[in-house]
């Protein structure tokens, strides 16, 4: 074993580039390393000349070294180029054995283990080496040195020779390809889910099962990468099923496209860690899709209640309580307050959520949860009074309210802030109010029910929302005012029924007719003025009703009598809602 | 095989607008447009677009919706079940006035309209060996889809293809190549998602929905049928040509079924049908093509156009099974319509297969 004086310089090339280049100082570890796992595909020249004073201590010096980074380095090509004749031949070696860690003991093993692959005989500037698959298969790790053939019985030398070494890996003749995925090419595929592909493997490489899979995802869209698979020693012989999985939640949804890349052992290791392992895999494309999911909903009962439940893959959701329904909402959270107070009972509960693709999940299978009001201690009442022509309600300030709701006849009617302490109705004309002062927990006090009813001198109409009555009062022709409310049902009768199916709306039609004499066209003409828009009346016996007059009809010629109908429309104090955020 | 009914039964369209994945929101609510009367939702598998829809809205403009981009989805809930009913562009809006009340009456079509939008600007040519579904999968990435779904197949172009003119939709190129490996025209989901799927002839086994009058019926007892012989054949020759070839392909197949009242068996005679194609994967799906129209024209002669309850779990190509009155048989449907209201029904267009 000699020892190096000075210092020898060292110099990679790929493609014309000088990828690496530098100096070593000497020492015993001669050696210099390079991962052969950073090299692309292609020739490399990994070239390393001595600088001038270096002394090899007995003559032999392991030259070059190409040391790939984990396994075996199965096929490839040195050239060996001699460009001085100070060493009449060299020789490179190979190691059959578990190379030890440290530079130093590479280069031991290296010369006093390794098996001769080939030289570089006297008058020769190059020669070609590559291994058998005898010897691919036998190795497990080895490296390659160049060194004089003195090492091995050759005639040695103590001059230092000025050599490159030119490695070029082997395109393998045939790669592995896969073929029949399933599921196909063009499927779908749920990121919530784990997926297993399998696939039928080819080779014709001389018998050899695959060595290595390798998967990776590009999402189409953004670029993304993402890491499959990268197995090593996979099994799977020439014709054979193999699997690979794809891990719930690797991929988002969206398009991607799999490359599967797959090499027989005795191939595998020249590009497996290279780029060329990945680019030249076979593309496939999968979209991911989210599937949606909600499950286990439990809510807390309260009079307003909060519903929870597990989303997976959530980007919008929908709550369905007792007759509430929240509609399409955006969001990610997974409980909802619905915006309504409900009275103590059963109440069905039901949750569905959307991807972000917006595919709509089964909803869940309905609940049934019990509110039950626990109601706050403490003395809270409230008042109606009638206050010109619109009612008045008021209540006592309630300790730890944080909103007070107004109720008319069951209908929530106003909701206000803390601090107010009165509504005025301007639409109703009186019947049954309550107030609730409604804590921050979600649970209420009542003031129980009040009735107040408006008395009135005549019927007002007015269509601005309450706030002016129509001048002149308006006397009816008679003292009943007919009420029609309907629902639209649909009755079809299907082949071999006996009776009809019924297919209902849900919605009813409530309309009041309305008959007035007038003795001067004046107030008449104002009331004509009204027809197809929205109206309020508030009649003399304490009803009211929102909605369009759709036509009128003229009285006689003397007593203008108008007739006409106001059909209920949906109003701003239907569905209003209690503020839950 | 049908959806049950009750005895009263809560049917409800819901309209629902989505901007880029998510539901619209106005107000802190998602927009759901109010339906103002009846509207018409159809499918027809011979159309270019399949599925269309018409209907009025209140009006939904300063709610933000703006139809330039956005998609408007229809569901359909019955007694609480909820069942989609595919997305749509919308293509026209017809503002008006109604009784005083503002609508807007709407056109719209599904998602494969905007295949029709995305033409080649340029000539585009594809390899000879490139994979079909390939080229379809590129024009739908291209056309901005990524929720699509085409049933594998190893058929690659037989040339190099450069068929098609500047201006040609996409929509209409991969209806070509579709065609030339004998898939089933492209559409749309009702969830959403594009298909290609191959083509099958229907069988027995594959019914998909059942309607039979009795105690559960769901169908109702006046139909309309009619039997259309004319142009019916039962030899049927497909012929490529393409002047990339060095050969032309030829491929025939004969109806000789004899439960079949138009086969050569049946007839005593041979009646021609001669289609020519432009191109052609291989003989074998040349002659998969022929085999289809003999199956096609085997199911032909008789139509039918049947009235049920809302079934909205169907989708393009189902198969029906249906008995009422005199009529009893195995058929493929060719389309459908709902009527867009509580109460409204659902028509089926459909043709006998003789399986």
């Amino acid at each position: 074993m000699g020892t190096v004086y000075g210092a020898y310089r060292y110099q990679v090339y790929y493609d014309g580039r000088t990828e690496q280049d530098g100096y070593y100082a000497s020492g015993k570890s001669a050696g210099w390393y390079y991962d052969v796992a950073q090299l692309i595909y292609g020739p490399h020249i990994i070239r390393r000349s001595y600088c001038a004073g270096v002394e090899l201590d007995g003559g032999v010096h392991l030259f070059d070294y190409i040391e790939p980074r984990a396994a075996d380095q199965s096929r490839f090509t040195l050239t060996a180029t001699l460009r001085n004749a100070v060493v009449p031949s060299v020789a490179v070696g190979i190691l059959t054995s578990r190379i030890s860690s440290g530079a130093f003991a590479r280069y031991t093993q290296l010369r006093e283990n390794a098996n001769i692959i080939g030289t570089i005989s006297p008058g020769s500037t190059s020669a070609t080496f590559s291994l058998t698959h005898d010897q691919a298969e036998k190795a497990q790790l080895y490296g390659v040195k160049f060194f004089p053939a003195s090492e091995f019985g050759e005639t040695s030398s103590t001059a230092i020779p000025d050599a490159s070494l030119v490695y070029t890996p082997i395109n393998p003749a045939s790669r592995g390809r896969v073929t029949d995925l399933v599921p196909g090419n063009y499927a779908s595929i749920v990121a919530s889910e784990d997926t297993e592909i399998s696939y039928t493997y080819h080779h014709d490489y001389g018998g050899y099962a695959q060595a290595w899979l390798g998967v990776i995802a590009v999402n189409q869209d953004t670029g993304k990468n993402v890491l499959i698979a990268r197995k090593k020693s996979v099994s799977v012989p020439d014709g054979g099923r193999g699997t690979f999985t794809i891990p719930a939640g690797t991929l988002s949804a969206g398009r991607w496209t799999i490359t599967i890349s797959a090499a027989p052992a005795a191939s595998a290791n020249y590009y497996a860690d290279t780029d060329d392992f990945w680019v030249t895999g076979q593309e496939f494309v999968y979209t991911v899709r989210e599937n949606p999911s909600a499950s286990g909903v439990v809510c807390d009962g309260r009079p307003i209640p909060e519903v929870e439940w597990t989303g997976v893959s959530q980007a919008a959701y929908q709550v369905r309580f007792g007759d509430y329904d929240s509609g399409a909402r955006a969001g990610t959270g997974t409980s909802f307050i619905v915006p309504r107070i409900f009275r103590d009972g059963a109440y069905p509960v039901t949750v569905r959520t959307a991807s972000s693709a917006g595919t709509w999940s089964d909803w869940t299978e309905t609940e049934y949860v019990t509110v039950r009001n626990v109601e706050p201690a403490g003395d809270f009442s409230a008042q109606a009074a009638q206050d010109g022509v619109n009612m008045r309600i008021s209540w006592t300030v309630f300790a730890g309210a944080a909103h007070y709701a107004v109720f008319r006849d069951g209908e929530m009617i106003a909701v206000t802030d803390p601090d107010a302490d009165q509504v005025i109705d301007r639409l109703g004309a009186g019947g049954s109010y309550e107030v609730l002062a409604v804590t921050a927990d979600r649970y209420y006090k009542s003031s129980g029910q009040i009735a107040g009813r408006l008395r009135l001198a005549a019927d007002l109409i007015s269509a601005d929302g309450g706030y002016t009555w129509l001048a002149g009062r308006l006397t009816p022709e008679r003292k009943s005012q007919p009420e029609d409310v309907r629902e639209d049902i649909s009755f079809v009768y299907y082949a071999g029924r006996e009776k009809p199916t019924a297919f209902r709306t849900g919605q009813k039609n409530r309309s009041k007719s309305f008959v007035y004499v007038f003795k001067n066209r004046t107030p008449a003409r104002t009331l004509r003025s009204l027809v197809g828009s929205e109206v309020i009346v508030k009649t003399t016996r304490g009803e009211h009703i929102r909605g369009v007059i759709p036509e009128m009809n003229w009285g006689d010629a003397r007593f203008v009598s108008p007739s006409f109908q106001i059909r209920e429309v949906w109003g701003e104090e239907d569905g209003l809602e209690y503020p839950t955020e | 095989m049908s959806i049950r009914l009750n005895n009263v039964n809560a049917v409800r369209y819901r309209f629902t607008v989505w901007r880029g994945g998510a539901p619209l929101v106005y107000n802190g609510r998602a927009v759901e447009l109010e339906p103002f009367g009846s509207g018409t939702l159809i499918h027809d598998n011979g159309a270019e677009l399949q599925d269309s829809i018409q209907q009025t809205f209140l009006d939904y403009r300063p709610m933000g919706v703006d139809f330039v981009g956005d998609i408007l989805r229809v569901e359909c809930d019955i007694n609480g079940q909820t069942f989609p009913l595919g997305r749509y562009c919308v293509t026209t809006e017809r503002p008006g006035s109604s009784a005083g009340v503002r609508t807007v009456e709407i056109e719209g079509y599904s998602l494969l309209w905007i295949l029709t939008q995305c033409k080649i600007e340029t000539i585009r040519t594809w390899s000879a060996g490139t994979k079909y579904t390939e080229v379809i999968a590129g024009l739908l990435t291209e056309a901005g889809f990524t929720e699509y779904e085409i049933e594998e197949s190893s058929a690659v172009l037989a040339t190099d293809r450069a068929d098609w003119d500047i201006g040609t939709e996409f929509l209409e190129i991969i209806g070509d190549l579709l065609a030339e490996i004998n898939y089933n025209p492209l559409f749309a989901d009702f969830s959403g998602v594009i298909r290609a799927t191959k083509y099958s002839a229907p069988t027995l086994s594959g019914v998909t929905h059942t309607y039979t009058e009795g105690r559960d019926s769901v169908i109702r007892a006046d139909y309309d049928s009619e039997l259309d012989r004319f142009g019916v054949a039962n030899v049927f020759i497909v012929i490529c040509d393409s002047p990339e070839r060095t050969a032309t392909l030829r491929a025939e197949a004969v109806n000789a079924d004899p439960a079949s009242p138009y086969s050569t068996v049946s007839l005593g005679r041979r009646v021609p049908h001669i289609e020519r194609v432009d191109n052609t994967p291989n003989l074998t799906a040349l002659q998969d093509t022929a085999d289809r129209l003999r199956s096609e024209s085997m199911q032909t002669s008789e139509r039918i156009e049947i009235t049920t309850a809302p079934q909205p779990d169907h989708e393009a190509n189902e198969t029906l099974l249906v008995q009422v009155g005199d009529l009893a048989g195995v058929y493929r449907e060719t389309g459908f319509e709902f009527e867009l209201s509580p109460g409204g029904q659902m028509k089926h267009k459909a043709v006998r297969v003789i399986v």
